[in-house]
């Protein structure tokens, strides 16, 4: 490094970038690559892969939500899903003399519990914590990489074991996990029991069984999450350029450290939850199998129905999942306030406002997301006392997420906005998470959450937070960075189409569910409710078509993005400068594409992270690394010591 | 490129990179753990209170294994100690100590401990027979309390609902296996044996037939007996005898506390394991016996199912360990051959790994009082 910053100085600047190293071959550059960029890349490349995996589960399912259960899918979609998911999951139908292929009830069930997992842990979490964090932090700290980018390696490449496990859980007999996204015990104890048949006869293995993919799958996921996390702080405590202060730290930064922590405590109660899960699925204990659980399965060889010994608690199984998931939800959108909070000090052309607060409430947001689990457990009969505490800390935690969302709006105040596509999403944000957020405080209450649990209301209360909440942030983060990873823009009308469409039919998509679920509707019904078509006043049901053609009308809008994204690499119009956003952070003073290695100067940090439109200045962007008025541009910077 | 802060510590948080990242490692390692203990604790709570095993570990041996870790902690900071003042024999010396102790450590495990629990029998008994076995469990419901029995007064509280013992491996060479097969009515055993007889379809009729022969293998384990069920025109009694075979348990030896089940020295600690009494020819039948029965396996109970887990875990911990100490023993680039390049890196490795070693011997240090003492 003293080397190469000796050679810097002297202004010979090198093409192949800053790297003593000899250049990497293809696998080692994009595919077992230790480079920070490239990783992230991968993350980001894979969760948008499976955030549209995720999304096509639940479109098939909207399809029987609408028609009230077993209609033939249109065309050949019906036999093409046959050939791929088999008699497990799709079941011939005949309706009205049409004959085809429809998800099935069971199908349902697997589709349901797999849009969820997905959509969470090979999503979201992928894309806007390790994809863009590794991407954009690293960068914004003026760091050269991750502190450990074997580590870093390590912990893509376990992500990506648990990927194949998940994906391959739909081909083993009787599919993949069907227990929900939360596997609830004593279901997912006892489904797809090993030793049991499928719908076509086949005997479900030990191993090769969707219930205990699913938990394999999960333990390499967290694996790779807690040794990102590590990865995560330690560099953001130790490598942060000289001059950059805990002050001066980007926000995005900030979000991304917090989460770090979550990930860091949260998961691991998970792993263990997961490790006595497989025990009881794999080596038939107890854990979560309550005494006297009695099992009949259809077409299961009589002799091996299961005998469990008993002595164990599914509430157990419940504490121990929603101590993660809980702070997991503050994994999801943390990383997406980050991703705005960036987008909205650059396009407003002005400071944030409250950048102080914004970071203390990060700290009593991640603190009171440890101490809330139970409010998703009111159903479990804990007693007032306990649920008296948990709807206490649950509205506490309000007051951090609304200083963050405050702060955020109080920032367009008096800007001259820019808006681009990224700035587009980014202030659709606010009023989508805005919505998110407030219809969940009725839910912290126990008295109220008794009869919205499980309802439509809950589903359309998360995802607006995750939806048109963090998704919305993911994209405006793609078409935000976009051009530093690349060196082209993604097409603005385009952008602008895909986003106007989406903003459109999210809505139409989501805001339904708010009165569906305060009719009652529950979240789990195959048919759309039909079967309680006496209970259920008609104008509630026919919203499930609403519902279901602005998902697919949503799902088109997805596929322009999905062009855009892939087609700009080529076409896409060329960025004019390194800083083709004028902004003020670190990420936009290296070269398009950062080499391996990122600088090619020392950078030394001398500002705070958002200085736009300073009184006096010649510009309205000053860049961090800018030197004060007064200092020499030539005055040698000193390397950071190592 | 070189990542900064590697070896020496960035001056204002005084630390280096990999100091923070161990200790970041360990704290999630707490809270891996302490989603286990947390699972123990819910468990044994919510256990009835005459169900929560005691005196099933080897206390001698686990005590001398806990010595054992706790000497291999002292060892690794002696072997650190020494790296720091640039002694490379004695440096060499007590690692290679540290590395022995925590190989002894997981001999003990894996060659006594763990196996001794599957060369035992061990059942529950349903409430409604428990009766049948007063002899061993001794619970004497038609007697009062204070009652004399035995020279002994009749022992007070709960009821008594486990029998262990060893299985008459004369009797039956593959007794062990099929101890732990449960109860298969007659009913199940003729739905098993009718798979696939009345199929059409080819294909399904195969899947069935496989299904058929996989089950009959799980519930019948004696292949003088399958044989037997396969052939065609089975008689009434020569089922009968293999069903009896299946549904019967035989035992030559039980636990103290079966033997003589008034005995007040049952209710005490015991330093010392004791052995267990032969017994004439004790038959259970299964139909009389909760699901889990047969070795002492985690599908027995909960205890068991806690204890294989915890220790498990924490013996891929100990392992983990052992593959680190044993890598920078070796003279490799990696290991020892640092010395001669970079000593102070070489410190760093150990010094990690050797606060990783202080997590695992800590672990221990609670896994032994909740399984071995309480």
């Amino acid at each position: 490094m003293a080397h190469d910053h000796a050679h810097d100085a002297q202004g010979h600047h090198d093409d192949h970038g800053h790297d003593d190293h000899h250049e990497l071959g293809f696998w080692r550059k994009w595919v077992f690559s230790t480079d920070h960029k490239v990783i992230g890349m991968q993350y980001t490349v894979t969760g948008l892969v499976f955030l549209f995996i995720g999304f096509c589960l639940m479109m098939l399912m909207r399809w029987t939500i609408a028609n009230g259960g077993a209609t033939p899918l249109p065309g050949s979609l019906g036999s093409l899903m046959f050939a791929i998911f088999g008699d497990d999951v799709f079941v011939k139908v005949v309706k009205d003399g049409v004959e085809g292929y429809t998800l099935s009830s069971q199908g349902y069930n697997v589709f349901g519990a797999m849009h969820g997992t997905i959509m969470v842990f090979f999503g979201i979490v992928p894309i806007a914590m390790a994809g863009f964090g590794n991407f954009v932090m690293p960068l914004q700290i003026g760091a050269v990489d991750m502190a450990f980018p074997r580590l870093n390696m390590a912990s893509f490449w376990s992500f990506f074991i648990s990927c194949v496990f998940m994906v391959a859980s739909f081909f083993v007999p009787g599919s993949a996990a069907k227990s929900g996204w939360t596997n609830y015990p004593p279901l997912a104890g006892i489904a797809d029991l090993p030793g049991s048949v499928d719908a076509s006869g086949d005997l479900l293995g030990v191993w090769t069984n969707g219930g205990t993919l699913w938990l394999l799958g999960m333990v390499f996921n967290i694996t790779g999450s807690l040794l990102g996390s590590i990865n995560f702080i330690t560099t953001i405590v130790q490598l942060r350029a000289p001059g950059m202060t805990w002050g001066r730290l980007p926000f995005f930064c900030w979000a991304q450290f917090i989460t770090a922590y979550l990930l860091l405590l949260a998961f691991p109660p998970l792993e263990s939850a997961a490790v006595m899960n497989l025990f009881d699925r794999v080596f038939g204990s107890s854990f979560f199998q309550p005494t006297g659980l009695v099992v009949t399965q259809g077409g299961t060889a009589a002799g091996l129905v299961p005998q469990y010994s008993g002595g164990g608690s599914p509430i157990l199984w419940q504490h121990l999942f929603w101590f993660l998931a809980h702070p997991e939800v503050y994994v999801l959108i943390l990383p997406g306030i980050g991703m705005i909070t960036e987008i909205i000090a650059c396009n407003t052309r002005k400071p944030i406002w409250g950048y102080k607060a914004m970071v203390g409430a990060l700290f009593v947001l991640a603190f009171l997301s440890f101490i809330v689990w139970a409010h998703h457990m009111y159903m479990t009969g804990m007693g007032p006392k306990v649920s008296a505490f948990f709807q206490t800390t649950t509205i506490m935690i309000s007051v951090p997420s609304v200083i963050l969302l405050t702060a955020l709006l109080l920032s367009l105040w008096g800007g001259s906005i820019r808006f681009n596509t990224p700035m587009l999403f980014a202030t659709a944000f606010l009023p989508m998470f805005g919505i998110g957020g407030l219809t969940g405080i009725p839910l912290a209450f126990n008295a109220i959450d008794l009869f919205m649990h499980d309802t439509y209301y809950v589903i359309a209360h998360f995802h607006y937070v995750v939806a048109p909440g963090t998704i919305f942030a993911i994209f405006a983060g793609c078409y935000h960075w976009y051009p530093k990873a690349t060196g082209r823009f993604m097409s603005e009308s385009l952008g602008k189409l895909h986003f106007w469409g989406s903003l459109i039919s999210i809505n139409f998509l989501f805001f339904p569910m708010f009165l569906q679920g305060m009719a009652g509707m529950h979240r789990r019904w195959y048919d759309g409710g039909l079967v309680y078509a006496n209970t259920v006043q008609p104008e509630y049901l026919n919203m499930n078509y609403t519902v279901s053609y602005a998902a697919w009308a949503l799902g088109l809008f997805q596929l322009v993005f999905i062009y855009n994204f892939f087609a700009s690499i080529f076409w896409g119009k060329k960025i004019p400068n390194d800083n083709p956003w004028d902004a003020t952070t670190l990420e936009w003073d290296t070269p398009t594409p950062p080499p391996h290695g990122n600088f090619i100067k020392p950078i030394t940090v001398y500002r705070a992270a958002y200085e736009y439109s300073v009184p006096g200045a010649e510009k309205d962007f000053t860049p961090q690394s800018e030197p004060p008025a007064g200092t020499p541009a030539s005055t040698p910077v000193p390397a950071p010591a190592h | 490129m070189e990542i900064p802060y590697t070896v020496r510590p960035r001056p204002d948080t005084g630390l280096a990179n990999p100091k923070l990242g161990i200790w970041l490692f360990l704290a999630s390692e707490v809270m891996l753990f302490g989603g286990l203990f947390a699972g123990y604790i819910f468990m044994r709570l919510g256990s009835d209170p005459w169900m929560w095993p005691k005196g099933w570990l080897n206390v001698p041996v686990g005590t001398f294994n806990t010595f054992v870790l706790i000497a291999s902690s002292v060892t690794v900071i002696l072997s650190w100690e020494a790296l720091k003042m640039r002694k490379l024999f004695a440096y060499k010396c007590w690692l290679f100590v540290t590395f022995m102790c925590g190989l002894l450590f997981l001999t003990i495990k894996l060659s006594y401990e763990w196996p001794a629990k599957s060369h035992h029998f061990g059942a529950y008994v349903h409430k409604e027979a428990a009766e049948k076995y007063e002899a061993q469990l001794g619970n004497d419901s038609h007697l009062q309390d204070g009652v004399m029995v035995d020279g002994h007064e009749k022992r007070k509280g709960f009821p008594r609902l486990f029998i262990g013992g060893h299985l008459d491996m004369d009797h039956d060479k593959d007794a062990m296996t099929s101890a732990s097969v449960p109860f298969v009515p007659e009913a199940n055993l003729d739905a098993v044996l009718a798979l696939g007889k009345d199929e059409k379809d080819p294909v399904k009729k195969a899947k069935l037939l496989h299904t058929r022969e996989v089950t009959l293998k799980g519930i019948v384990v004696r292949e003088a007996d399958i044989a037997a069920l396969n052939k065609d025109g089975l008689d009434a009694k020569t089922k009968s005898e293999i069903l009896h075979r299946m549904n019967t348990i035989h035992l030559h030896a039980v636990d103290a506390e079966n033997a003589k089940p008034y005995d007040p020295d049952n209710d005490k600690a015991h330093f010392w394991p004791r052995d267990q009494v032969p017994v004439e020819h004790l038959v259970l039948d299964k139909k009389d016996l909760n699901h889990g029965h047969g070795p002492l396996v985690p599908k027995l109970n909960t205890y068991l199912a806690t204890y294989f887990m915890i220790t498990g875990l924490h013996g891929a911990h100990v392992l983990a360990g052992c593959i680190c100490f044993i890598y920078f023993w070796l003279p490799i680039k990696g290991g020892a051959k640092l010395f001669h390049t970079n000593p102070e890196q070489l410190c760093n490795r150990i010094e990690v790994s050797g606060l990783f070693w202080h997590l695992v011997d800590l672990i221990w240090i609670f896994v032994f009082p909740i399984f071995y003492l309480l």
